[in-house]
């Protein structure tokens, strides 16, 4: 099939207006073939088929969409949180971080992991897709020690590394990317989806901010990064019951009705609860040094 | 030997299966490299005749086409190892999406890529931490 025949049936498919509504109810672009198959042309099919065939990426965001996709999501968190420059407390917490995301299920991701300090007083900390991970000084006062802050980092990296953000866009909006990108990728220049890919791409990141600031993850989500997060503390060798201990201290701090982790996480009794039958060692020791060098990053926290 | 690409902006190819290790060289996105085993979560490739280890989440199978054309696009149809860099979102529509939300803040967002720890410091952070190699 040439380039025009190619772009006639990536029209076709558009223009059918099926590929939309047909869209919106399939979990996957196999689910699509399937129910679209009637519809379509040979031309439709062909482009159908390129897309089915691409399988995961399409399920999901490659992680260089996610990459893009995450920077947009920090620049409005940063909207809304002033970022905390304190170069010696940033650097310490990139240190911890560093450690923590190099244990995970998923050490590389497209622009690798960063963390940020937040100036707010809110307990808080968000990971945005791909492993721009902020954190306030709230929650950093929290953290008696260093592995306390390597737990709170350790399950937003958990956060990251399942992409729990990625996946809480709405499936219609990501087998919407498909189309578009099979539709544009036809074309050897011109960008005439460009606008519908931004308005898409405006939609995910809403979505991905709404579950950060507001909505929370899936209680389900929230178990499986403490999961994480305990795994990795453990492979570190920070001692897990640090992640214990801070939820401690967080129950004690949050107050109900606030916009903070209070509104986007379970309580934090709930997550003691499940992380009871999950961490079966004992407490380790915190190391002289560790404890040092944690009291000179935060002094100025 | 079976044909992976890097799926990640950079990364490197190192002597031995850890974050620690000495860097043979560095990778970049949709490098094609050779996979000869793997270890665990780690993987022995070849690169321009140079032999090293990558972490598997930096990889991915089969090969990432830089500024895909048409005819690309035709082989993905047949062959599920090919994946397209630069489709969908990207820097252009990032760049789009700016010039919409003035509001928002990128500088912070590069400020806060821009800091990179090394393998040094990261090295001495685990020792003088008395905590694990990864």
């Amino acid at each position: 099939m040439d380039r025009r025949n190619f772009l006639k049936s990536g029209a076709y498919l558009a223009l059918a207006g099926t590929a939309t509504q047909l869209l919106s109810g399939c979990q996957t672009l196999g689910e699509l073939a399937s129910i679209a198959d009637p519809y379509l042309t040979d031309d439709g099919r062909t482009i159908l088929n390129i897309l089915v065939s691409a399988g995961d990426a399409f399920t999901t965001l490659d992680p260089e969409q996610e990459y893009y996709l995450g920077r947009s999501v920090a620049a409005n968190l940063f909207s809304q949180y002033k970022p905390w420059n304190n170069a010696a407390a940033n650097e310490y917490i990139n240190l911890v971080g560093k450690c923590v995301a190099s244990a995970s299920i998923r050490p590389e991701t497209f622009g690798g992991y960063h963390f940020q300090i937040l100036d707010s007083n809110e307990l808080n900390a968000f990971s945005a897709p791909g492993g721009l991970i902020l954190i306030t000084r709230g929650m950093l006062r929290c953290c008696k020690n260093e592995d306390e802050v390597a737990a709170v980092l350790a399950h937003e990296v958990g956060h990251t590394s399942h992409q729990h953000g990625v996946r809480s866009i709405q499936n219609s909006r990501i087998t919407s990317l498909a189309t578009l990108i099979g539709t544009e990728a036809l074309k050897r220049e011109g960008n005439e989806n460009i606008l519908k890919l931004v308005n898409v791409f405006e939609d995910s990141l809403q979505d991905v901010t709404n579950t950060l600031v507001s909505n929370g993850y899936s209680r389900s989500n929230e178990k499986e990064a403490d999961l994480a997060a305990s795994e990795i503390l453990v492979k570190v060798g920070y001692d897990p019951h640090a992640l214990i201990s801070l939820l401690e201290t967080m129950d004690t701090r949050l107050r109900p009705g606030a916009s903070d982790f209070a509104k986007t996480h379970p309580s934090p009794s709930s997550r003691i609860e499940d992380l009871a039958s999950v961490i079966t060692t004992k407490s380790t020791h915190i190391s002289a040094a560790r404890q040092r060098r944690f009291s000179q990053a935060m002094r100025s926290v | 030997m079976k044909p992976v690409s890097i799926s990640v902006k950079s990364t490197q190819l190192r002597r031995e299966p850890s974050f620690l290790s000495p860097i043979i060289r560095h990778l970049e996105y949709a490098n094609l490299c050779d996979l000869q085993e793997t270890r665990g979560d780690w993987a022995l490739i070849r690169f321009s005749n140079l032999e090293g280890w990558v972490h598997q989440s930096a990889l991915t199978s089969g090969q990432i086409v830089l500024s895909a054309g048409a005819s690309d696009v035709q082989r993905l149809a047949s062959n599920k190892e090919i994946a397209l860099a630069g489709k969908g979102f990207n820097a252009e529509v990032e760049k789009r999406y700016r010039r919409m939300h003035r509001g928002t803040n990128y500088a912070a967002v590069d400020l806060m890529q821009r800091r990179s720890i090394s393998i040094q410091a990261l090295s001495h952070f685990i020792q003088s931490g008395d905590l694990n190699r990864v």
